[in-house]
């Protein structure tokens, strides 16, 4: 990855980010992409460097409270978590019963996979050809 | 003359007759009848001006970067917060939309007349207005060519059951069906506002700026004296000059929620109604898994419509988004997402949408000084959504759904139709759907009193002489249908009270 190309994350963060990609999306399954092509992490930097600086703050922070977080219940930090601890992990954002909790983690879900799908490498894996009905 | 940001060199000084803030369906149509009338026309636009050949190159997802306001993110907040995507551009919310267009409800007029005094807007009257609009933005009704298989799908359930359903009618001129709607039409096939009214306008002599935002309004003895702004530079959203406009009357076409706002921000109190009664069109997306290839990203996505319980306030229109825009929604995290993409061909979607009856919102001056907007979902009204997701999965299971998934936490997705008495016998939290609504209203609502409304039956603000209020914001109700004909309707009838009026308006004094 070169950080240069990088506009909203660090270093650091790119690295939470990954393990949290790395989760949603897994390698592997259905379909893979090259990891050398598609860059989710960088996706998804470079979709979302329009946004207002607050809102910029707020997916921060939402991204450093998955890393800290489980700290305090499993004694780790995200990124030090097995595979299978991250997925159970994240699974308890994506299905938690308190609704905020659910919500703020769909922003980070939908942020990334949008810019993950647009991509056109993933595109053609998971052979989607948007086509008119009616061609020119 | 259109300007945009690349256009302008040096500030920018207006003192044309009238000042419209917002180019959407109302700004639009206002700007072309009244320009068309001599009047000297300024349109202020805070979005960019794009055409069918940058839309052709934009993903829907980089569609949703650049010609929506917050990313299609702006949030109404309560108990569930909703998303309320709105369009920022030239043609404002009609190049997003879904081109979907039906006259204002004969019940709703009525009610109107009778519950909020709007004077002469009967269907009998209205009737000129809806025609001149129809023939101007080409209404014309979905072809079975270009419906797609979506649209086909839920016909045929609906056909099975006997519920009335039909082809929607659109502002369409040779549909290609490429299912990019609500992305900017590649084909300029979809007839947005600035494809037919702004170049009208342009033609009588208007002129409209592009990236130019309006900030600060003045009054001064009962009067709105001057607009001042900035315009801005699209890329990076840098102030680049400023912007100083000098009307004899002003229109805010701002839309339902950025037209209070940018009153109250101003402290232009018109009345103590303005920003209140926000009514949103509340609406889920209900998707069904088939054996057959649906391929739902071809066609129009809202082309077919189920009516057969629009008197009870529920409307099912069809609604589907490409994988960049469906999955990060739909599909779970894990391995079951990457499955759920390749299966994405064989899924359908529709979607349900109600009356807000019972059901209200506010929209203020946010801490952070942007809108901040709440909305009270009322439980009558959610038992209305509940009941249209029952509807919809029916019909789904009657056109050969193998699944049903009513975009309920805590529901499993329904594999038979018995699985959908759960929405009846197990309780169904307002917060476990997930929902959206597209067509913000009524926060500067018309009526004859400044204590129950914000303007006159002809959009003149309470309490200012050369203030007009031209978008979805004056409308007292929820309409229960797509609203774009209705506000380009409502703005040409109101923009010739103004010509009609322009000697006692325009003059001071």
């Amino acid at each position: 990855m070169a950080v240069k190309e990088l506009k909203v994350f660090d270093q650091k963060l790119y690295t939470i980010v990954h393990a949290i990609t790395d989760t949603i999306i897994p390698p592997g399954g259905a379909f893979d992409v090259d990891p050398k092509v598609v860059d989710p992490v960088l996706l998804f930097d470079n979709y979302i460097d329009n946004m207002s600086r607050l809102q910029l703050k707020a997916i921060k922070a939402v991204i450093y409270t998955i890393e800290y977080a489980p700290l305090v219940t499993r004694l780790k930090r995200f990124t030090k978590m097995s595979p299978e601890q991250r997925l159970k992990y994240l699974q308890g954002w994506e299905n938690s019963r308190i609704f905020t909790k659910r919500n703020i983690f769909l922003l980070i879900k939908m942020l990334a996979l949008m810019a993950f799908y647009s991509d056109d490498a993933v595109a053609e894996a998971i052979h989607y050809h948007p086509e008119c009905l009616i061609k020119d | 003359m259109l300007f945009t940001y690349n256009d302008i060199t040096k500030d920018v000084v207006e003192r044309p007759d009238v000042c419209i803030i917002g180019s959407g369906a109302g700004g639009a149509a206002m700007a072309d009848v009244l320009s068309g009338a001599g009047l000297d026309v300024v349109v202020l636009e805070e979005g960019g001006y794009y055409t069918k050949d940058r839309y052709s190159t934009y993903k829907p997802a980089v569609a949703m970067k650049i010609l929506y306001r917050d990313y299609g993110g702006t949030i109404a907040f309560g108990k569930n917060p909703i998303m309320l995507p709105l369009g920022k551009a030239v043609g404002g919310t009609t190049v997003i939309n879904s081109g979907t267009c039906f006259r204002t409800p004969d019940s709703i007029l009525k009610d109107w007349a009778e519950r909020y005094g709007v004077e002469n807007a009967s269907s009998k009257d209205m009737e000129p207005y809806f025609k001149q609009v129809e023939k101007k933005i080409n209404v014309t009704q979905v072809s079975p060519q270009v419906l797609g298989k979506n649209g086909l799908v839920f016909k045929r359930g609906a056909d099975a059951l006997g519920m009335s359903n039909g082809m929607l009618m659109h502002n369409m001129i040779n549909c290609h069906g490429c299912g990019r709607c609500a992305f900017g039409c590649p084909h300029d096939a979809k007839q947005a506002v600035h494809l037919n009214f702004i170049p009208s306008a342009l033609e009588h002599g208007a002129r409209v700026y592009a990236n130019a935002r309006a900030e600060n309004i003045t009054v001064e003895a009962g009067r709105v004296t001057r607009i001042q702004g900035s315009i801005i530079n699209e890329q990076t959203g840098n102030k680049l000059f400023g912007l100083n406009v000098f009307p004899k009357l002003l229109v805010v076409s701002a839309g339902a929620i950025y037209t209070p706002y940018i009153l109250e921000k101003n402290n232009i109190n018109l009345s103590p109604e303005l920003g209140r009664n926000l009514t949103i069109h509340p609406a889920v997306r209900i998707t069904a898994m088939f054996d057959e290839i649906i391929e739902g990203y071809k066609g129009v996505p809202q082309g077919s419509y189920v009516d057969a319980y629009a008197s009870e306030g529920i409307m099912l229109e069809g609604i589907f988004v490409p994988p960049e825009i469906g999955l990060p929604i739909l599909a779970p995290i894990g391995k079951k997402n990457k499955e759920i993409a390749m299966a994405y061909d064989h899924l359908a979607a529709f979607g349900v949408m109600v009356s807000d009856k019972n059901s209200y919102g506010r929209v203020k001056v946010g801490i952070d000084k942007r809108p901040f907007i709440t909305y009270h979902f009322d439980p009558y009204d959610f038992k209305k959504l509940v009941k249209g997701i029952a509807i919809a999965s029916e019909i789904f299971f009657a056109a050969g759904a193998k699944t049903v998934n009513p975009s309920i936490y805590g529901i499993r997705e329904f594999t038979s139709p018995d699985d959908i008495a759960q929405l009846f016998t197990k309780k169904v939290p307002l917060t476990s759907v997930e929902m959206m609504a597209f067509h913000p209203l009524g926060t500067a609502r018309m009526g004859e009193t400044k204590d129950h409304s914000v303007v006159n039956s002809y959009g003149k603000a309470h309490g200012l002489d050369n203030l007009f209020i031209s978008d979805g914001s004056i409308f007292p109700s929820s309409l229960g249908v797509n609203p774009q004909v209705t506000i380009m309707s409502f703005a040409i009838r109101n923009a010739q009270y103004i010509v009609e009026n322009k000697k006692a308006l325009l003059n001071h004094g």
